[in-house]
């Protein structure tokens, strides 16, 4: 049941949108079945037909007058073209002047013709010379005239001629000179104006709790931004730097050496691509931190050992002029050994000596030979590293071909990277097992050949005493 | 040459070599102060520490029981310990300057690589200063290393030399 009040519902929906824009508007009772319905739809229909009729006689009692419109229109027509017409002619006419015109111009010019042409060209590309000089920084938008000359369709007068060849003197003027003036600088003291130095159009620096050098570039990204100073991302190195505070310090006319690139910052941009010594030590992979945890564990082992072979070394060399043993040192020990049995036969003493000493020689020792491994394997991981970077390279070669450098770079810098890393562990452990080495040999020579006499020595005192 | 000239002549050659040079230089002035500190030693102060143990020695009247020898060992042992002082370090420094030298030109060999890597050409110019860089600290270790080499060996054979004939000196009846 409910199914069919929701069609009939539907189908009252399309009847009234049928019926046109007047009968939708008149508020009407619903239909509750489809008889009245239809009845509804027959009721419509006559009602249309009326309206239509009634239309219908209105039309034709109005024709005489429709009649008159028409005429009326026509004639307004026929007007309109005749003034297109007129139009269409003097358009023709005028043409016919501006070529006559421009034909008389381009007579009159004669050989400044091409001079105007050369003018506009010249100007155009000094301009976007000029914006991208470190000139402009101080003295911005010098540009903009030449810029608007180049695009203009009116003669240049004399007036903008001359600019051309002003602007390049004061261009050639501007690259002899050292100047120092107020600017505002990305990324430095919160955009507020720095003290910034030009040594003629080659670099520029900021003095801002150091020298900066800077870059008058636009940003890569969007170029209508034009022309800003901005920090340069990696600084060179330290000489330049303390050449460039040297010369923001020195006195008018006195001679300072001075940062200068020739390439007009290209090659200050190069330290960019340089690698820090944290990414040279990522580009040494694995092997590098290999290298890098054997050395740090070694070294730090190494000096603990120096610093107990040294103290050793210096309670043996207190002990020797002291005749009261004490247990804290080797050679102390070894005479305690020798009050234990300082009665027996000499051959008892020599024995119980020799023996006390074979006790202490390994004590003395301890490490030694690590140290010397660790310092003969750190080279030879270097070496590892070496094989596997140029292992690398090959296979890049294998895919990719030789034709460009960069590719095969990445193994390359692996395999010089891990050979530096394991010289750089190999050479400061090489000089503490050194020292430790001899440090060692010290005290255990004296125990060897010398612990025997100091105990003799003692012994002869006390006889005699 | 005047003086001037061979300074800048040298500051220009420790440039070209890079910090690794510094290094060699350092090291082979540390070498050779040991080095000269030994040959000093034998020429002026072991005749000295050789007589006063000579001495010592002589003023013993009993020579033959066991605690002479013991004493006797002692005062040779102390002698050595003298005559070889540094000698090993003197060493270390001799095999370590062709390390270093093998350091500076595998830093060189990195800087070829970097003008390769932002440059992406093989120009021979823009290379050459990495390869002063990798050739001259090798050429200076191994010059550092021959010139140590040669005075170490000698000394080691002076001090086991000298520390002999003083123990054949010392008279055990």
């Amino acid at each position: 049941m409910k199914t069919i009040i929701k069609l009939a519902t539907a189908v009252s929906l399309g009847a009234t949108l049928l019926a046109g824009t007047a009968a939708a508007q008149v508020d009407r009772q619903p239909v509750s079945s489809i008889s009245e319905l239809l009845q509804r739809v027959r009721q419509d229909a006559q009602e249309a037909q009326a309206e239509n009729q009634q239309r219908l006689q209105e039309f034709r009692s109005q024709r005489a007058q429709q009649q008159q419109l028409v005429t009326q229109a026509r004639s307004r027509l026929n007007a309109l073209q005749a003034e297109a017409d007129a139009n269409r002619e003097q358009f023709a006419e005028n043409q016919e002047t501006i070529s006559r015109l421009d034909a008389q111009l381009r007579e009159e010019q004669g050989a400044f013709g091409e001079l105007f042409g050369v003018a506009r060209q010249t100007a155009g590309e000094f301009a976007s010379l000029i914006q991208a000089s470190i000139v402009s920084a101080q003295f911005p938008n010098r540009h903009v005239p030449l810029e608007n000359l180049a695009e203009s369709r009116t003669l240049p007068d004399a007036n903008d001629l001359q600019r051309i060849y002003t602007v390049m003197i004061d261009e050639m003027n501007a690259q002899a000179e050292v100047v120092t003036f107020d600017r505002q600088v990305v990324g430095l003291n919160d955009g507020n104006p720095v003290p910034v130095t030009r040594v003629g159009t080659f670099d520029i620096f900021a003095m801002s709790g150091g020298p900066k050098f800077l870059q008058w570039s636009t940003n890569e990204d969007d170029r209508t931004t034009g022309y800003v100073l901005s920090v340069l991302p990696a600084q060179p190195p330290g000489r330049l730097l303390s050449a460039a505070s040297s010369l923001a310090n020195a006195d008018a006319n006195e001679i300072v050496e001075g940062p200068f690139d020739p390439s007009r910052g290209a090659l200050l941009a190069i330290f960019k691509d340089v690698p820090s010594l944290s990414e040279r030590f990522q580009q040494g992979g694995i092997v590098a931190k290999i290298i890098a945890g054997l050395f740090i564990f070694s070294a730090l082992f190494g000096l603990w050992r120096l610093l107990s072979l040294f103290m050793t070394n210096n309670a043996i060399n207190a002990q020797k002029r002291k005749s009261t043993a004490s247990k804290g040192n080797p050679l102390g020990r070894v005479m305690l050994a020798y009050e234990s049995v300082k009665d027996r036969p000499i051959e008892t003493i020599e024995l119980k000596l020799d023996e006390q000493i074979l006790r202490e020689t390994p004590k003395l020792e301890l490490g030694l030979n690590f140290l010397k491994l660790a310092a003969g394997v750190a080279p030879l991981l270097g070496l590892l590293g070496t094989v596997t970077g140029m292992i690398r390279t090959f296979t890049q070669i294998t895919l990719f071909g030789t034709g460009d450098p960069r590719i095969m770079a990445g193994g390359i810098s692996e395999a010089l990277v891990t050979t530096v890393s394991g010289l750089i562990a190999a050479i400061p452990l090489l000089f503490i097992h050194s020292f430790a080495a001899s440090f060692a040999r010290g005290a255990q020579q004296t125990l060897e050949e010398q612990a025997a006499g100091i105990v003799a020595r003692h012994a002869e005192e006390r006889g005699q005493a | 040459m005047n003086l001037q000239g061979i300074i800048i002549g040298l500051q220009e050659f420790l440039e070209r070599g890079g910090p690794v040079l510094l290094w060699i230089m350092a090291l082979t002035f540390v070498m050779w102060a040991f080095i000269l500190e030994r040959l000093a030693y034998f020429a002026f102060a072991h005749s000295g520490v050789a007589a006063r143990t000579k001495k010592e020695w002589a003023a013993r009247s009993d020579h033959h029981s066991w605690y002479a020898h013991a004493i006797r060992d002692q005062l040779v042992s102390e002698v050595k310990l003298k005559a070889e002082q540094n000698v090993e370090l003197i060493k270390t420094l001799v095999a370590v300057a062709p390390l270093f030298g093998l350091l500076g030109t595998v830093t060189g060999m990195v800087a070829v690589f970097d003008v390769m890597a932002i440059s992406g050409s093989s120009d021979a110019r823009a290379m050459s200063s990495g390869v002063a860089r990798a050739t001259i600290p090798t050429m200076a270790g191994m010059v550092s290393a021959l010139s140590g080499l040669l005075f170490s060996n000698q000394i080691e054979r002076m001090a086991k030399q000298r520390v002999h004939e003083l123990a054949d000196e010392l008279e055990v009846e």
